[in-house]
């Protein structure tokens, strides 16, 4: 029964990775129907930077939601850790040494994430979103409600808006976190661990690893995730604002869901995550071009998401 | 034997309690007419938005879209209300069926949709904030003096804002949660294959309790409009961290099947009155947001400070 179940529950996974790569190609044919202009580098690149920064964030989203929790703390984890970074570099410190300390304030936001999640058993909604709050108000107090008004140092914005043989900075920068995490995913005892969480934390727990140090592993990342997004997107907006962060809860888990991981946990991968930001960040592009507000933006964009995730990520019919 | 099944509301109580004497040492206005109009009014939407969190969170779910419900019943109700009283009742009327509209879609996603409801909410979220914006893209609108009267004055020591809470628990949330509405909310949190089982209709029940929640949800909304006179489609935002807050916070728990209404909405009171308390003595307002974050985070952690004490860390994960 349960070897069943698993069989049914992996094929169901490859079937979503492969939705989503055939949703991409569609979309991506649509939009060049649609307004052939489209069909050109430029606007290729422009997809490419901005799904950069998505992905980066989905890849720790990925993770936390392989093992069944979520991160809602990445917003103002983002906003907050870019302010360090910027007030940081404009009180004269190095840039790498500002960067640094942005990072190392995502890590230890997750990582107290983690802690809620792993050692008190408390619901990763209701903590992280307890967080965002805290880090809202952190942001706040911090910088006194007045960003710092700084110069974004030349080294943040060729990371964010810089080419390399004229492919976007931050695109390789996703390139190589990517492969890297989908390595990690398939072939280290961590990735494998997570998958286990996801499907069975007591079993893994009883086969003798420390379940917790896996969940802090992931929420770490996240955290890393949110903070490096919150540098690279300084370095695109060319300033550090409150709200900056806003935009990056619900596109990244959508990329997450529409790639095929199972929202409860213990299947999918971040293949289909890539396909999922490229998905939402095209989507997006879509919506700009054809004019819509961004009040009609958010509506279509909640509807399609919705609508994506019924066509293929349902629950079981739990009375069965 | 009755207080038994209020054991769960005491931390809001007396958290509650030893606020309010503290706030009335700085500030002994707060014990006039005045100031239990003040008091009253402060937390009477949140109140409101915690039932409305507290009848999802009894089925296990979490409705991450309250907030939105909130802009948007206020912004419809500040934009089409105009100044007849025929028109605000019918304004209201039509307020309180979005809500419930809002609801409707939240719980037949949940329900026959088979989505988790953090997903459809925070979709939903987006939407329903979106819908807010096209109704009133810039602050402003015009809400008739009356019914701001109506719902925010009060008579002697008793404010008007107690009456429309009062009417909404007893006469809308006790009467529904005693039904049988009510207990196959609770069974369904509790396990919905036991309450499948016994023969009742799960999707069904889910379905009535978002859409429960959503006429809640409005019924904050409309207070706000009264309390502000405006519409302004951001201006919910904060209610669903704080509505979850409450929840947490009034004893409820989180994953369904039990929490009473006393819990919930003292609570509310609590979280709104301590902004002003934090005010009054001196507390720069940008640490709200620390605080509403800090409190949920610190009674959840008290919650399960049991963690720390088991020997055998297998006995939680079977939890």
């Amino acid at each position: 029964m349960d070897n069943l179940l698993a069989r049914r529950l992996s094929d169901f996974t490859r079937h979503g990775v492969a939705v989503a790569y055939a949703l991409l190609a569609l979309l991506v044919i649509a939009a060049f129907v649609y307004d052939p202009g489209l069909a050109s580098w430029r606007w290729i690149h422009a997809q490419l930077q901005i799904a950069a920064f998505i992905g980066i964030i989905a890849i720790g989203q990925t993770m936390v939601i392989l093992i069944g929790q979520i991160d809602l703390s990445v917003p103002w984890n983002l906003t907050f850790s870019a302010l360090v970074m910027a007030t940081l570099s404009s009180d004269g410190y190095s840039v790498w040494l500002a960067m640094g300390a942005a990072l190392l304030c995502g890590l230890v936001i997750g990582a107290i994430n983690a802690v809620g999640v792993a050692v008190f058993r408390l619901h990763s909604l209701v903590w992280t979103l307890g967080m965002n709050a805290l880090l809202q108000g952190a942001s706040l107090v911090y910088t006194n409600a007045q960003p710092p008004k700084s110069d974004v140092p030349a080294v943040v914005r060729e990371m964010a808006v810089g080419n390399i043989f004229g492919i976007p900075a931050a695109a390789l920068i996703w390139a190589l976190l990517a492969v890297f995490t989908v390595v990690v995913l398939r072939r280290s005892r961590f990735g494998r661990y997570l998958y286990a969480i996801g499907n069975n934390e007591t079993a893994l727990f009883v086969s003798g690893v420390d379940s917790r140090k896996v969940v802090l592993g992931a929420f770490m990342v996240s955290g890393f995730g949110a903070a490096l997004a919150g540098i690279l997107l300084t370095g695109y907006a060319s300033q550090t604002y409150l709200g900056m962060g806003n935009d990056y809860l619900l596109i990244p888990i959508a990329a997450v869901i529409i790639g095929g991981t199972n929202v409860m946990g213990g299947s999918g991968g971040y293949v289909g995550t890539i396909a999922g930001a490229l998905i939402v960040v095209i989507l997006q592009s879509l919506l700009s071009t054809a004019q819509i507000g961004q009040a009609g933006k958010d509506v279509v964009f909640g509807v399609i998401i919705l609508a994506l995730v019924l066509l293929y990520a349902r629950e079981a019919r739990p009375t069965d | 034997m009755i207080f038994r099944r209020y054991n769960t509301s005491v931390l809001a109580v007396v958290a509650l309690g030893l606020l309010l004497i503290y706030y009335y040492i700085r500030q002994p206005l707060i014990l006039s007419p005045f100031g239990a109009k003040i008091l009253a009014n402060q937390g009477t939407t949140l109140a409101l938005a915690a039932l409305a969190q507290l009848v999802v969170v009894l089925t296990g779910g979490v409705d991450l879209s309250v907030g939105a419900v909130v802009s948007l019943s206020n912004c419809i109700a500040a934009t089409y209300m105009g100044s007849h009283p025929a028109s605000v009742i019918a304004v209201c009327v039509l307020t309180l069926a979005v809500g419930a509209g809002a609801g409707l879609v939240n719980g037949v996603l949940v329900a026959y949709g088979r989505i988790q409801p953090i997903i459809v909410t925070l979709a939903t979220l987006y939407i329903f904030s979106g819908l807010a914006l096209m109704v009133r893209p810039q602050p402003g609108g015009l809400v008739p003096p009356f019914y701001a009267n109506a719902l925010t004055g009060g008579w002697g020591y008793l404010p008007y804002a107690m009456v429309a809470l009062f009417v909404m628990l007893f006469a809308v949330w006790t009467p529904l949660m005693r039904s049988r509405l009510g207990t196959a909310i609770r069974a369904v949190g509790d396990n919905p294959g036991g309450a499948h089982m016994s023969g009742i209709n799960v999707p069904r029940t889910l379905i009535l309790a978002y859409v429960m929640g959503g006429v809640f949800a409005a019924a904050a909304g409309l207070y706000l409009t009264a309390q502000t006179t405006s519409g302004d489609a951001a201006i919910g935002t904060s209610y669903t961290l704080n509505s979850v807050a409450a929840v947490v916070f009034g004893g409820a728990l989180l994953g369904g099947g039990r929490g009473v209404a006393p819990g919930p909405v003292i609570a509310a009171y609590f979280l709104s009155i301590i902004i002003s308390v934090l005010f009054a003595a001196g507390i720069s307002p940008f640490y709200q947001s620390v605080f509403q974050g800090g409190i949920l985070m610190v009674v959840l952690v008290f919650g399960n400070l049991w963690t720390l004490r088991t020997r055998n860390w297998l006995t939680i994960l079977k939890n």
